[in-house]
């Protein structure tokens, strides 16, 4: 998939690595986080470094994550195997007393995880003959962490942490980014570990400006012979709010799908935006509501859902007041669950002070499908 | 008490402002900003209205009052408003119309407290006149008497709710006349959810600007709690220091409390009156206080709603809206409707468990629970006992609680049913076992009484699975032990053995500490030897039994043959076991022939002890020194003891006076003045006429009174060696006689009759004792027989020679 419009943060994020930085990108799902560390990982060799992308969603253990992670290097093109070789060879000698017939998988087994990926971050610490050092694009960390305090609980994910912060401390040429699309600062805030994360540059990937967005909606149509009529594109771009590159592309592939002459109109736009909330069309936005039903317990569960049927209630937002008024928080209670829906992407603060969608769709949605 | 409940508890508005002002403690820092606010309005223009939200306690009522007092006090907010208070709940709103005349009426009184008599009764006058029909009437006459003040009103509705809720149909009016400029102003409070706010097409959608009353943190509270306290002065210290000095106690406060201010300040008054009063009956008092407020809210619920109530109530902990149907009996779907009304009113809150991720439920201001629990909650309910328990840990420190049990348990008051549910929560709350246990049999025990003397059984008034009772032979040997121990009470401790001997005839520990208590608190020996021959018989190699049998035995001089066989039983079971020699050789100096026996096993204790076992040196040595008189083994046995504890008296006493009669020393040597100082002065009186003797000072009629007239009865038990040495050594000295004289003749031998009488048959023959009664004789006989003890052993060593000399002529 062309990473469209991400020009300037890829440009940004390799200035970052370059001076030695570690990432933390704050994003919210379908922003484009997930194409825009593929165009990382393609990239990297032209930036002179390795790189491996670890998706560590619905692994449960600290060991399953180094398992992942030495698989990846293993596939990486230009020297993966020769590392692990190496790393084999070296996790010989220490962990496995010389035994040359066991391979980089028996020493995970046989060892303690921090045993292990100490070793292994060594390893890939050393420059070697490529003297390029490794990028480390590890995506969905929060998810893995809140399955890690699930099975094993909170001092589990204090130790995977910290220890990992210590790792960066330590092995200054492997390079790292960790995205989410829940926050794992926010769960680090939850489990007092925050400390743990200090180090870490927080990069927040925005959706697209309007200009980018219009861009994007042209370029999907030059790719499909088709055009976008301007009112088309602010109809669009309204009705949207939040220009996320993965709804733009759905809305304009079903706009383009359903024009008869190729020629997309504004009603043309606003039909598919329709079309985009009906009920075969929900596994669009199901995943808004399962996020929260999936990784909140109760009473921040209902109350999430309180406030965002509040919100979806009113186009322009609700008041700080009006939640205090009518929710069952105090202002202590309520703050923090206003940052996780802004952090999660649900909800903007507006000029004028109000909390709204930040997607005018989702909330069309929210408010036919999830408000009782 | 009732100084205390001066304290802003229930109605703010019954104190003065400074008694007000000084138990506002907990919300200054909202109170400061919502006054600020109010400096931000304007004489004439457009209002931003506030809108005070918390759960009841929380402190809306009294903010209002606080609001009140600091525009009546600040002459810049005085200039632009007139506050107006209402009365808490304004039930009869139903149309503007009466509103407008609760405005009225508010206005009225506020002349009438501002010293304006004429104008509140003018007021009142023209509120009468009202037309009932014209519906602006009162809203009319409002506006030209606020007008007339060239003042903005300000409105301080408490449950603005129920007045909003009065108003449906007439909301958007009474909007639009709190939206003209330079009109009224609204400070309301609200306890429950405000519908009239909630949706964006109702009429007070973002109209007002809302403060919300949080539970107070634990930072908070203590802050509270140390103000409140150093606001009352000398009768607040108590608390500041335990704020200061038991944080742990201030945190299960707070758990109490549930950060709630009412509730905090009904607990400080607990607090104040402190732990050596009757706290019990205080926190009855203060039910009491709260039970009108409190039963009015219950009863305000329909009746579904009131059964869901008491079954979250009485669960005090979270519960599930699935173990509220299964208590209620109520389907799920209708309890979640209630739970979600009464949750909507602010009673009831949704909070986190650990089990599952579905909410739980509590109520939402914890001393509405625990009055409910305390009310309404059947005595046999264990949440109401465990909430006791809680309550009296955080009152009371864990030594606090142990002297508490302690009284109770030793006191003697009866107690009714409520009393035991308390006692019962002491029990709980005390970490010490065992007087956890004996508090516990200590209420069971008076709730028997109690309940027999209502005629219902202890199961009919209390859970009686909160009182263990001691039901197996294991279970009275344990009880016993401790009412033994640890309350002394050795019948009631005889009594649980033999309960435990009855469940189980072959429980040993049964037999064997009956016997124990018998024979060492209650001087049975008779009933001592009856229970240790069972513990025999149960066990027979078992050694502390035959050991506790033969002292038994040996108290009563018809059984001392029974009494040594058991002593060398003791000692065929255990060779080593040298306090059986001890105690055998005791036995045996004070029987005639015996004494060469009797220095046998006193050589053989000391053989079998440690070396450095002083118990047995002292009897060793005395053996030596006052039975055999070898002053100079004696003297080396003393000595001995003293490289062990070298600042032992006896010890040193000994020796400064045996040192006279070993020859050591000959001179008119004084013993120590610092010796003779740390003795009593009948003491000191034998030891230096001892000294006398031997130095030939000695008159029977200087000496003598000084020993016997201030000594008392047990003078021979504490001094028996010096005695016998001083009756005999007077005789040796030819003072034999004038020391019976003195002794007979002074009147001390009425007090000393046995040991006259022995010394009598020491000075004219043994058959003097059979001029003396058979209850002294018995006791005449002993101390003779150790006076004459060194006489018969130095025959019995001559016998012995001569027979050996006899035997090695005839080889």
């Amino acid at each position: 998939m062309e990473c469209f419009g991400r020009d300037a943060e890829a440009t940004d994020l390799w200035h970052r690595f370059a001076a030695g930085e570690n990432v933390l990108m704050l994003a919210p799902r379908r922003i484009g986080k997930t194409v825009l560390m593929n165009h990382l990982l393609e990239t990297a060799g032209a930036h002179g470094y390795r790189a491996l992308l670890l998706n560590v969603e619905g692994l449960q253990d600290e060991k399953e994550v180094f398992r992942e992670c030495c698989a990846a290097i293993q596939e990486e093109l230009s020297t993966g195997k020769r590392v692990m070789t190496s790393l084999t060879q070296r996790l010989n000698q220490v962990l496995l007393g010389g035994n040359k017939d066991a391979d980089w998988r028996s020493a995970l087994l046989q060892s303690d995880w921090q045993d292990f990926a100490s070793h292994l971050f060594a390893h890939l610490d050393e420059p070697g003959d490529e003297n390029r050092p490794w990028l480390l694009l590890v995506d969905e960390l929060p998810i893995f962490v809140q399955a890690l305090q699930a099975r094993s609980g909170v001092e589990a994910v204090s130790r995977f942490l910290y220890w990992l912060r210590k790792m960066r401390q330590k092995h200054r040429n492997v390079r790292w980014l960790y995205a989410g699309s829940i926050g794992l600062d926010t769960i680090a805030r939850r489990t007092n570990v925050e400390g743990a994360l200090n180090d870490l540059h927080p990069y927040t990937l925005h959706p697209f400006a309007p200009d980018t967005a219009t861009a994007f909606l042209r370029r999907v149509g030059e790719r499909r012979q088709a055009t976008f009529e301007s009112e088309a594109i602010t109809a669009i771009l309204t009705r949207l709010g939040w220009l996320s590159p993965r709804y733009l592309a759905v809305i304009a592939d079903d706009a383009i799908a359903t024009t008869p002459n190729r020629i997309v109109t504004a009603s043309i736009a606003n039909l598919a935006m329709d079309k985009l909330l009906e009920l075969d069309k929900r596994l669009y936005w199901s995943n808004w509501r399962e996020h929260i039903d999936r990784n909140f317990a109760e009473p921040d569960r209902s109350h999430l859902h309180s406030v965002l049927q509040l919100v979806a209630k009113d186009p322009a937002g609700v008041t700080e007041d009006t939640l205090l008024a009518t929710q069952q928080l105090g202002a202590r209670d309520l703050r923090p669950l206003l940052d996780i829906l802004m952090n999660d992407g649900y909800l903007d603060r507006t000029q004028a002070g109000r909390y709204a969608f930040r997607m005018n769709l989702l909330r069309e949605w929210w408010l036919r499908y999830v408000v009782l | 008490m009732g100084d205390l409940l001066n304290l802003s508890v229930y109605n703010p508005s019954s104190l003065k402002d400074e008694d007000f002002l000084r138990s506002f403690v907990a919300r200054q820092v909202v109170a400061k900003r919502l006054i600020e606010r109010l400096r931000e309005t304007t004489r004439e223009g457009i209002a931003t209205h506030q809108l005070i939200m918390g759960q009841r306690g929380m402190g809306k009522t009294s903010m209002l009052r606080r609001i009140a007092i600091a525009v009546n006090n600040d002459p810049a907010l005085k200039s632009i408003f007139i506050p107006l208070s209402f009365r808490e709940e304004q039930y009869n709103v139903h149309s503007l119309s009466v509103f407008w005349s609760n405005c009225l009426d508010a206005l009225a009184d506020w002349y009438d407290r501002t010293g304006q008599p004429l104008r509140a009764r003018e007021l009142d006058d023209e509120i009468a006149r009202l037309s009932t029909t014209d519906k602006e009437a009162a809203h009319e006459t409002f506006r030209r008497w606020i007008t007339s003040e060239n003042r903005r009103p300000l409105l301080l509705l408490d449950n603005i709710d129920l007045i909003f809720s009065g108003l449906k149909s007439e909301q958007w009016a009474l909007r639009r006349h709190f939206q003209e400029p330079g009109g009224i102003v609204v400070v309301g409070g609200s306890a429950t959810f405000l519908e009239a706010t909630a949706d964006k097409d109702a009429a007070f959608y973002d109209f007002f600007q809302v403060t919300k009353l949080d539970k107070l943190t634990k930072e908070e509270l203590i802050a509270c709690l140390r103000s409140l306290a150093l606001a009352r002065g000398h009768d607040g210290e108590k608390v500041v220091r335990l704020v200061d000095q038991e944080p742990a106690r201030i945190r299960t406060i707070h758990d109490l409390t549930g950060g709630n201010p009412r509730t905090l300040t009904l607990l400080y008054i607990l607090l104040e009156i402190d732990t050596g009063g009757d706290v019990f009956t205080d926190l009855e008092r203060l039910l009491d206080q709260v039970t009108v407020l409190y039963k009015a809210r219950v009863e305000d619920l329909p009746p579904q709603a009131r059964v869901v109530l008491d079954a979250v109530a009485l669960a005090w902990n979270p519960v599930l809206a699935s173990e509220v149907a299964a208590a209620t009996a109520l389907e799920v779907t209708t309890v979640s409707s209630q739970l979600d009304r009464l949750q909507k009113e602010g009673v009831i809150e949704k909070v986190a468990v650990s089990k599952t991720t579905k909410s739980a439920f509590q109520i939402c201001e914890r001393f509405f629970n625990i009055w409910y629990l305390m009310r309404h909650g059947p005595r046999r309910q264990r949440t109401r006992l465990r909430w006791l328990t809680g309550f009296l840990k955080s009152f009371y420190s864990p030594d606090q609680l142990l002297e508490r049990a302690k009284l109770l348990v030793n006191g003697s008051e009866d107690v009714d049913a409520d009393q035991g549910q308390m006692l019962l929560a002491l029990s709980e709350a005390i970490d010490d076992e065992v007087w956890r246990s004996l508090l516990k049999n200590h209420v069971r025990q008076q709730l028997e009484r109690f309940a027999l003397s209502i005629g219902k059984t202890l199961d009919e008034i209390v859970d009686a699975t909160e009182l263990p009772f001691p039901r197996t032979a294991a279970e009275w040997v344990t009880h016993g032990n401790m009412l033994r121990q640890h309350l002394k009470k050795s019948r009631e401790a005889e009594q649980a053995f033999l309960t435990a001997a009855s469940l189980d005839t072959g429980e040993w520990a049964a037999w064997f500490n009956l016997g124990n208590v018998r024979l060492g608190d209650l001087a049975d020996t008779t009933g001592a030897v009856q229970a240790f021959r069972m513990a025999i018989a149960l066990r027979p190699d078992d050694l502390s039994s035959h050991f506790a049998l033969a002292n038994s035995l040996s108290q009563d001089a018809g059984t001392h043959v029974e009494a040594e066989i058991q002593y060398k039983n003791c000692l065929k079971l255990k060779p080593s076991f040298y306090p059986a020699a001890l105690a055998l050789a005791d036995m045996l100096t004070a029987e005639d022939g015996r004494l060469p026996e009797a220095e046998h096993y006193f050589a053989l204790a000391a053989r079998m002890a440690g070396k450095k076992d002083t118990h047995i040196l002292h009897g060793a040595a005395y053996f030596a020194a006052y039975v055999l008189e070898q002053f100079d083994r004696a003297l080396r046995l003393y000595r001995r003891q003293l490289t062990l504890l070298p600042n032992d008296l006896v010890a040193q006493t000994n020796i400064a006076v045996l040192s006279y009669f070993s020859g050591e020393s000959k001179q008119a040597l004084l013993v120590d003045e610092k010796l003779l100082t740390a003795h009593p002065p009948h003491g000191r009186a034998l030891i230096e006429a001892l000294v006398a003797l031997r130095i030939g000072q000695y008159v029977a009629a200087t000496h003598l009174p000084a020993i016997f007239d201030s000594a008392p009865e047990d003078l021979f038990e504490n001094y028996q060696g010096f005695v016998l040495l001083l009756l005999r050594e007077a005789e040796r000295q030819g003072h034999g006689t004038s020391t019976l004289q003195w002794i007979d003749s002074s009147g001390s031998g009425d007090r000393h009759w046995p040991l006259l009488a022995a010394f009598e048959a020491y000075m004219g023959g043994q058959a003097k004792l059979q001029d003396v009664n058979p209850e002294v004789r018995s006791a005449a006989q002993r101390i003779y027989s150790l006076l004459i003890a060194p006489r018969r052993y130095r025959e019995s060593v001559e016998v012995r020679e001569l027979e050996k000399r006899r035997l090695f002529e005839l080889e």
